[in-house]
């Protein structure tokens, strides 16, 4: 059993952002707005040396709590901790230039621009909560909070297009929510009479010992509820309607956060609530493993037929968020830990293709049609090798990260002789490389189109503020590929902590 | 106070439920959710008395605070800024009201009857819960046929309210020892969902000139 210290740490990550987002609101309303940027930039540097600190401590074999045991910070909370607090930075400074951008065009308001990175710090704040809530029910609470702060975040150019896709999110993904919280009712209420007594919440540390002792048709409907709000949130099929909307509407670094990390909620739900019963009920496998596969190859056929560059990507990661689902369902060590590296390399190259796709936007004015644009890489040889990086590391070639995560999966999937899910997979990860290859090869090299043609003497490389956070991403995804031993540490103590709550040792 | 009134209060929420949906005046339909939100109230405060349960008084003060008075106020301030006539629903009125109704009436049954297969405890299993879990699956599902079933934002928004007060009712019937803060955490939620969905209906409104969610279909590929 590791050892569990009291640590303010984790409280601190969630409330600093949330300080930060409401003096970030007032001071919109005083001189302090032009430094918005640099406040929240200030912010999410601490709250990522934070996260840094907080790694440390857990790969040094131990866990952290804080207020009692609300909150709780293990292997898995740490990787997920790291991976947004991360994120978050790069995806902000890629907003600094290109949202100041937006605002020259006329798109954005001085007022909602404060807004914007209010509402990043907000997001930044309930995600933190989200991924080191020990209370269950309160996993449900934190879960819609991102999805509340991340709304107007969809709607933020309020034209037609993003009003709707920000309602659908909203509506779409509450719904889903809601059925996972009916889900996590009934298997609290199951557990109660085996709680200790005068217990006021289930404790995702709990859940291991739990799953073995509550009736079953209750755990497979609690199961089956949890199953379809959290695929909801991830946006597997058939819950994806809001997705390709959302993110393709969205300013494109929002588009980052939510393809990098808003969907990746549902799956560190999941690791944390369903996979604890998988190993108890082989049908849970079976199910999430029917239900991955179709979600994968529905994905990518929809990606391939997008003239939409975002509406393509955000297609591709229907599909990818399958192969995370469908390895943290196999509920043993090698799936665990091939879903929860894919959760990663998914969330650098996605960030890095809608960022690279928000270089585009930034250079051509706000063209993301594949048809309207070429010949874009002797113009923009920066973001043209960034992309294609994304392009051959989401296709799973190697030596790129996406391999390294995708054949570990591969092999999970064929360690329980899953062979039927385990073709599809591999079918899906040719078709990916095909679609995103295609596009940039459409849209680099191909011939220019009209509407790129029309301004050759403005088109040029977007400024290094833009590119600076693709690049980091780009070489990381290099970097992972060729030494996928880097990410073992952390990767192996999140795979562990999943199976010690299963195990009952929380 | 006799266990049959929370039963009685059921039932009043369940026809205050079918009501909300049906009506077509939208003004109504939003007394018809006023009137569902007290019923819940009642619920709430009679199921904290039965079990002399002094913490549920405060998830009733809380769920009168936000479901009695702020979801309600919501809703007439946005009924005052677009047409009272609900969009015609894909079901006619009358034989909505028919099937509804017929549905609602054999799941409530249905439930009540095989309530074992859904209860986690055998205390779940006796009355009022029994009654009490019946009536919250029936308005979840009731809440689920308004969200597939009618076009009118304002309408989804009362299918949404109701999957979300079908859960509220579970969470009384079966876990009424969650703790408080955790209750207040999920009804800020509530209250921030229908903010944000009412407020981007009244902007799609002001661009679209509807709150038809059907004619949401720029992104539609």
């Amino acid at each position: 059993m590791t050892e569990s210290i009291q640590s303010v740490l984790p409280v601190i990550l969630i409330l600093l952002p949330i300080a930060g987002a409401i003096f970030i609101a007032l001071a919109g309303m005083s001189k302090l707005k032009n430094s918005r940027e640099l406040l929240a930039l200030v912010v999410l540097a601490v709250e990522l040396a934070v996260a840094v600190k907080v790694g440390i401590t857990i790969l040094s074999g131990k866990t952290l709590i804080a207020v009692g045991t609300a909150l709780f910070v293990d292997g898995l909370s740490a990787l997920m901790i790291l991976l947004v607090n991360a994120m978050v930075v790069l995806i902000t400074i890629q907003s600094i230039k290109y949202m100041k951008r937006e605002q020259e065009r006329g798109l954005v308001s001085e007022g909602r621009l404060t807004l914007y990175y209010a509402l990043i710090l907000l997001f930044t704040g309930t995600m933190n909560w989200t991924v080191t809530t020990n209370h269950m029910v309160m996993l449900y609470v934190a879960m819609e909070g991102t999805t509340l702060a991340t709304a107007l975040l969809v709607a933020f150019y309020r034209r037609k297009a993003s009003l709707e896709a920000g309602y659908k999110y909203v509506l779409l993904v509450v719904v889903g929510i809601t059925f996972a919280l009916f889900g996590i009712v009934l298997i609290f209420a199951a557990a109660y009479p085996h709680l200790k007594v005068g217990s006021h919440a289930l404790l995702l540390t709990e859940l291991g010992r739990i799953a073995k002792l509550i009736p079953k048709n209750i755990a497979l409907l609690g199961i089956a509820f949890m199953t379809v709000g959290f695929a909801t949130k991830a946006g597997l099929v058939p819950f994806h309607a809001w997705l390709p909307d959302a993110h393709s509407e969205a300013p494109s670094p929002i588009s980052a956060l939510l393809s990098g990390l808003i969907i990746k909620i549902g799956a560190y739900a999941l690791a944390r609530t369903v996979t604890i019963f998988a190993p108890t009920y082989h049908s849970v496998i079976v199910f999430i493993a029917i239900l991955s596969s179709v979600s994968m190859l529905i994905g990518i056929f929809m990606a391939l037929v997008q003239d939409d560059l975002k509406r393509m990507l955000a297609f591709s990661s229907v599909s990818q968020i399958s192969y995370v689902f469908e390895g943290l369902g196999l509920g043993t060590y090698l799936g665990i830990y091939g879903g929860l590296f894919h959760l990663v390399n998914h969330t650098l190259i996605k960030a890095l293709l809608f960022m690279s796709v928000g270089a585009i936007m930034y250079a051509t004015g706000g063209l993301r049609k594949i048809s309207q644009l070429g010949g874009l890489a002797k113009k923009m040889p920066i973001t043209a090798f960034c992309f294609i990086v994304g392009a051959l590391a989401i296709g799973g070639l190697p030596p790129f990260n996406g391999f390294m995560s995708k054949f570990t999966i591969f092999l999970a999937i064929g360690e329980e002789k899953l062979y039927g899910a385990m073709a599809i997979s591999v079918v899906t990860g040719v078709l990916t490389l095909a679609c995103l290859v295609w596009a940039a090869y459409r849209v680099f090299w191909r011939t220019p189109q009209v509407e790129v043609r029309g301004n050759p003497g403005e088109l040029k490389e977007v400024p290094p503020l833009v590119y600076a956070s693709i690049v980091i991403l780009a070489l990381l995804c290099i970097a992972i590929g060729l030494f996928p031993q880097m990410l073992h540490p952390i990767l192996d103590s999140a795979t562990k902590a999943v199976l010690a709550i299963w195990a009952g040792g929380g | 106070m006799s266990e049959q009134i929370l039963v009685t209060f059921t039932l009043g929420i369940l026809i205050t439920s079918i009501a909300a949906v049906e009506i077509r005046n939208l003004r109504t339909t939003s007394i018809a959710y006023l009137l569902h939100s007290i019923f819940l109230f009642a619920i709430i405060t009679s199921y904290a008395y039965l079990k002399e349960n002094d913490s549920l008084y405060l998830w009733a003060g809380a769920c009168f605070l936000t479901k009695v008075i702020i979801i309600p106020a919501m809703l007439f301030r946005f009924v005052k800024q677009v047409p009272l006539q609900e969009h015609r629903p894909f079901i006619g009125a009358g034989f909505s009201i028919v099937i509804v109704s017929t549905l609602m009436v054999s799941f409530f049954q249905v439930f009540k009857k095989y309530i074992y297969l859904l209860a986690p405890t055998e205390a779940a299993q006796l009355e009022p819960v029994r009654s009490l879990l019946a009536g919250a699956f029936t308005i979840f599902s009731l809440g689920l046929w308004a969200l597939l079933t009618r076009r009118d934002a304002l309408k989804t928004v009362i299918g949404l309210a109701l999957l979300e007060n079908g859960v509220h009712l579970v969470l009384l019937a079966l876990t009424p020892q969650l703790r408080e803060t955790t209750m207040i955490g999920i009804l800020t939620n509530v209250v921030a969902v229908v903010f944000l969905l009412l407020y981007l209906s009244t902007s799609i409104y002001q661009l679209f000139g509807s709150t038809d969610t059907i004619k949401l279909s720029e992104l539609k590929r």
